[in-house]
């Protein structure tokens, strides 16, 4: 089978995983989770974003970067994913605790892996490789709004000095 | 940073709950890595470090940097310690959040995000998120996210490895580490 067809089964699989959760148990939200990052980063279906994030998210990053509504977040990640067009995402950990039956509360550590082929605010692609330097952590969360899980908090930290040094060019 | 000398019962209380803390369950983890933290870099018990942390300890921070060993623990908290009390004397560590997952048997994880409030940056005001506001968007410049690992071993609960990402002007660089 060809490396399109495998991708396209791929996404309808976890589509069809993250559409269908029951967030009944920690392992059920840690699969969710990791579902939906490979959805969004992996596999570049950035509009799911608006499925999976409230509307009005409190979003935080590092050096006082808070996003206060999803077409922020949206931007954020469609920069990040065309700077790297071949980014992955190796997740690392999920924790999950338990809130009420409407509420978790989730930290999501990953190592971002691509190389910079794509332009970017730092200028035009390097070709340099995020290597294995690149950790991010998260912390969530995910609380069930009419009916739907939706991650409506998020604090995000990543290596901001790496992934700014493999975006510039002469270093 | 804290008013030490007017919170020594304070401090006693949380002494008293770390040295005494069985960590069987969740949120008894929480409490008492929220406590002992605060003992640490707000009270400035920093030899408590050894109470928990592990002599081969790994620290993966955030670039690619990781450091192993007590010592180098030692010496990158009293460091900032010290950089923090000469600079930002009247700096507070803020818990926006912590959480654990786990159990006795096989140990837990926690996750805790912290930030800095310094009142000298905001008119001499208490640290007062709004209504409904998790976290002041005027704070997270500071905000710190530290994830721990703690098993048991040899009869003893001991942080094993920790990864932490913070802002970036508060990254060591691998010479400094």
């Amino acid at each position: 089978m060809d490396t399109a067809t495998l991708y396209a089964q791929e996404i309808r699989r976890l589509n069809d995983c993250v559409d269908h959760a029951e967030l009944n148990t920690n392992e059920d939200v840690r699969q969710f989770i990791c579902n939906i990052t490979r959805l969004i980063y992996d596999y570049k279906m950035i509009g799911r974003i608006y499925d999976f994030y409230d509307a009005n998210v409190e979003y935080h990053k590092q050096n006082k970067v808070v996003f206060d509504n999803i077409e922020d977040v949206v931007r954020s990640v469609a920069d990040l994913t065309a700077a790297f067009p071949n980014l992955r995402t190796n997740i690392e950990n999920v924790i999950v605790y338990k809130v009420s039956d409407d509420f978790y509360k989730v930290s999501k550590r990953l190592h971002y892996w691509g190389n910079n082929y794509g332009a970017s605010k730092y200028g035009p692609p390097t070709g340099k490789s995020l290597a294995n330097n690149c950790l991010s952590m998260s912390l969530i969360h995910l609380k069930r709004v009419d009916g739907c899980w939706k991650i409506t908090f998020e604090i995000n930290s990543d290596s901001e000095a790496w992934l700014e040094e493999v975006q510039t060019a002469g270093i | 940073m804290l008013n030490i000398s007017q919170n020594l019962e304070k401090r006693r209380e949380m002494e008293e709950y770390v040295d005494h803390c069985e960590l069987k369950t969740p949120e008894e983890v929480s409490r008492l890595f929220l406590e002992y933290t605060r003992l640490i870099w707000d009270y400035l018990l920093i030899g408590r470090i050894a109470d928990f942390y592990n002599n081969d300890i790994v620290m993966n921070h955030a670039g690619g940097v990781t450091v192993q060993g007590l010592e180098s623990v030692y010496s990158g908290t009293l460091s900032s310690v010290a950089k923090c009390l000469s600079s930002a004397p009247d700096n507070q560590t803020i818990f926006v959040d912590i959480f654990a997952e786990g159990n006795p048997e096989d140990g837990y994880r926690f996750i805790q995000a912290t930030t800095a409030y310094r009142p000298g940056e905001h008119g001499g005001q208490e640290y007062a998120p709004e209504e409904g506001v998790v976290l002041p968007s005027s704070q997270n410049g500071h905000t710190g996210l530290c994830e721990c690992l703690v098993k048991k071993i040899d009869g003893k609960w001991t942080i094993v490895e920790e990864w932490l990402v913070r802002s970036p002007d508060t990254q060591p660089r691998q010479d400094e580490v």
